[in-house]
């Protein structure tokens, strides 16, 4: 009896151990924080299909380990409840890793959390540069503002473009942009004439358009929120015919696909400066395309949101294969700094000082390609680091 | 013509454009509010619903742009007068605070139906080729389509006080708003001049929305987010008068376009201040009842 009762003890610890090895192949957990609800529901939606379009590529593994994605609703610009779900992920859910954030707000709202836990966050948007200084566990595969802003500003100086217009909506992200293009582009030499701060929720911009009209810029430097303020100014600058007056507007997020399509005709020739465009002719994004119309449906388009979740996706998976799947968040951010690899926007860097992504900036524009509003890549800007980072070193 | 002058000039025509639109959109409210004395505010949702019905029209039906609009305020005619039938009998049932819930709920719930229907993302009506451009008087540059908006909204004004001075539906309005009692004793179906004039009011906004979509783009949230304008324009009128509220929609139309070049630094604060400045003159609008 007491031997049966031995063995049968010897048994149970052998299987608890055979369990606690094959637990370290099991499941790994990551966070996925986004917007599934309200308005905008796209970048949820978007960071969803770049995700699960990473993991099917894997077959759902990364080496031996399982990989459970758990999404959560931001709900709006809400960085409280950015908190709350954070905390909830790593805490109850035991997540290792948490990838997302829309906004500036709820991305920070999980600084605590990460920096108490160690938990490696991989930023997707927000495009505050300063993000990244709030906690060593940040890493960004999306971009910043600024990133995309002074090529944009240099391209123009460079075709010839002396005074501007610089013209933002009145917000915080929308006066860093104002400080970005009038900064960057006094330095190279140029001059700016007028700065225009539209209010939030302004949906006639006569007044706007006329103060652009009677400065007579060669240049307007634009940044607006992606939405009905941004394909009002768009349509209402094409309207008014300040192209035809000379004077060139001058983009960045605003004229992605998805937001210059209700902008419609208007919105051919438009400029911009960005990071992505489903239409980069490069083998690695054809096959990228494909796969995702192949997946999501013939007429869908990948964009900056879900290259970036695909790309946030594969720091994860190199952060997993460094720390063997066990939870370690400081040999997990030393194992991305100075990650390079090559993505569908083309080829990236982890910069080891700021851990923000190093990336081309692809000048584009508008044009109709197979009958729809895309844009096309005419100019590259390889290998550019976060500029803010740069000038506040 | 010096360019300050053609500057304003420029200006105030797309000031009255602005203020022409949120006129048609603000009119019918005018009426349910300061005549039935029912808290619609559904009521801006009418016109996104017009805007969505117009569009559906010009889009799947391949209907012209200026068949599509007037099919459009039917249609939005005939889902008000069932609405105003069903739901707002028991809107009526109920006093102030009852009704604001009730038609704030039915706000959010075509908010949804539409979210769920056209998706977020946002819509406008394709102009048509007519009223595209833009044509000189003279030193200024005017947009055809804001010419035809303020045409076609003064248009419609006019209509609009022609059937309420010169009709015998109108005569039986006016009486049915001065003397509610009174006209039912004379032997006018007091119930059914309101519902009819609610419809109207539904088909006002959904003309609004419809042409008004190049400004005001349609999107689900469309009916939360231009409510306070249109209840500002209602308010600063004068509750129940057709006229307060063209002068109400005009003035602030103007007052806004203007203030937002004159005096950047006010940005869209300017509006709100000549509302309270308004109000503190004259606090039952510009033509009290």
């Amino acid at each position: 009896m007491r031997i049966a009762k031995r063995v049968a003890g010897l048994l149970c610890a052998a299987a608890a151990v055979a369990a606690a090895g094959t637990a370290a192949a099991a499941e790994i957990k990551v966070g996925l924080l986004s917007q599934f609800s309200g308005a905008y529901t796209w970048w949820g939606r978007e960071y969803q299909r770049g995700v699960d379009l990473y993991l099917a590529q894997r077959g759902g593994k990364f080496g031996e380990h399982t990989i459970t994605v758990l999404s959560r609703d931001e709900a709006g610009s809400n960085p409280q409840r950015a908190r709350q779900l954070s905390q909830e992920l790593v805490v109850r859910d035991k997540v290792q890793y948490l990838i997302g954030g829309v906004f500036t707000p709820t991305v920070l709202g999980a600084a605590d959390v990460i920096n108490q836990t160690k938990t490696p966050y991989v930023i997707l948007n927000s495009g505050t540069s300063s993000v990244t200084d709030k906690s060593q566990y940040y890493v960004r595969a999306g971009f910043t503002q600024w990133t995309v802003s002074i090529p944009l500003v240099q391209w123009a100086y460079d075709q010839g473009m002396k005074n501007a217009v610089v013209l933002a909506a009145d917000y915080a992200p929308g006066h860093d942009a104002l400080e970005a293009f009038g900064q960057t582009f006094t330095k190279l030499g140029g001059k700016i004439v007028g700065e225009i701060k539209v209010p939030m929720g302004t949906t006639d911009f006569s007044s706007y358009l006329q103060r652009v009209r009677d400065l007579k810029p060669q240049a307007v430097f634009m940044f607006m929120p992606v939405g009905p303020m941004s394909a009002g100014m768009i349509r209402s600058f094409k309207e008014r015919e300040l192209d035809k007056a000379g004077i060139t507007l001058l983009v960045t997020n605003e004229a992605q696909e998805e937001d210059i399509a209700p902008i419609g005709d208007a919105a051919l020739g438009l400029t911009s400066a960005l990071h992505y465009s489903p239409y980069l002719d490069t083998p690695l994004n054809k096959e990228f395309v494909t796969a995702y119309k192949a997946k999501y449906g013939k007429d869908e388009l990948p964009s900056v949101a879900s290259v970036a979740a695909y790309d946030g996706m594969r720091l994860i998976e190199q952060m997993v294969r460094a720390t063997n799947g066990v939870k370690d968040g400081d040999k997990a951010m030393a194992a991305i700094k100075g990650y390079k690899w090559d993505s569908p926007r083309g080829p990236v860097s982890i910069d080891p000082r700021t851990r923000e992504i190093v990336q081309n900036v692809y000048m584009r524009k508008v044009e109709k390609i197979d009958g729809k509003l895309g844009n096309k890549v005419f100019h590259t800007y390889p290998a550019v680091k976060d500029p803010w980072h740069e000038i506040n070193k | 013509m010096t360019s300050t002058l053609a500057t304003f000039l420029s200006l105030a025509v797309d000031g009255i454009a602005y203020g022409m639109m949120l006129f048609l959109i603000s009119v019918g409210l005018t009426i349910t509010l300061g005549v039935m004395r029912v808290v619609n505010l559904t009521h801006s949702a009418f016109a996104m619903i017009g805007g969505y019905i117009a569009l559906w029209f010009i889009q799947r039906a391949g209907v012209h742009f200026f068949l599509a609009v007037p099919l459009a305020v039917v249609v939005t005619m005939a889902i008000g007068a069932v609405l105003e039938r069903t739901l707002y009998r028991w809107v009526y049932g109920t006093h102030g605070l009852g009704q604001l819930l009730m038609t704030i709920g039915l706000t959010f719930i075509i908010t949804a139906i539409v979210k769920n229907l056209a998706g977020t993302q946002l819509q406008s009506l394709p102009l048509p080729s007519s009223l595209q451009g833009n044509f000189s008087v003279g030193p200024l540059t005017l947009s055809v389509y804001r010419a035809f908006l303020i045409g076609a909204s003064a248009a419609v004004a006019l209509a609009l006080w022609l059937g309420i001075e010169r009709t015998a539906f109108g005569a039986r309005l006016r009486a049915a708003v001065d003397n509610q009692r009174m006209a039912r004793c004379v032997g006018i179906n007091v119930p059914a001049v309101f519902s009819a004039t609610f419809a109207i009011g539904c088909g006002l906004a959904a003309l609004g929305g419809a042409l008004g979509s190049p400004m005001l783009p349609l999107e689900p949230y469309y009916g939360l987010k231009y409510l306070v304008i249109v209840l500002i324009v209602v308010a600063v009128g004068g509750l129940g008068s057709l006229r307060g509220s063209l002068y109400a929609a005009l003035l602030l139309g103007l007052i806004d376009t203007l203030g937002r070049y004159y005096l950047p630094a006010l940005g869209a604060f300017v509006i709100y201040l000549a509302v309270l400045a308004i109000l503190l003159v004259r606090p039952r609008g510009l033509v009290a009842n």
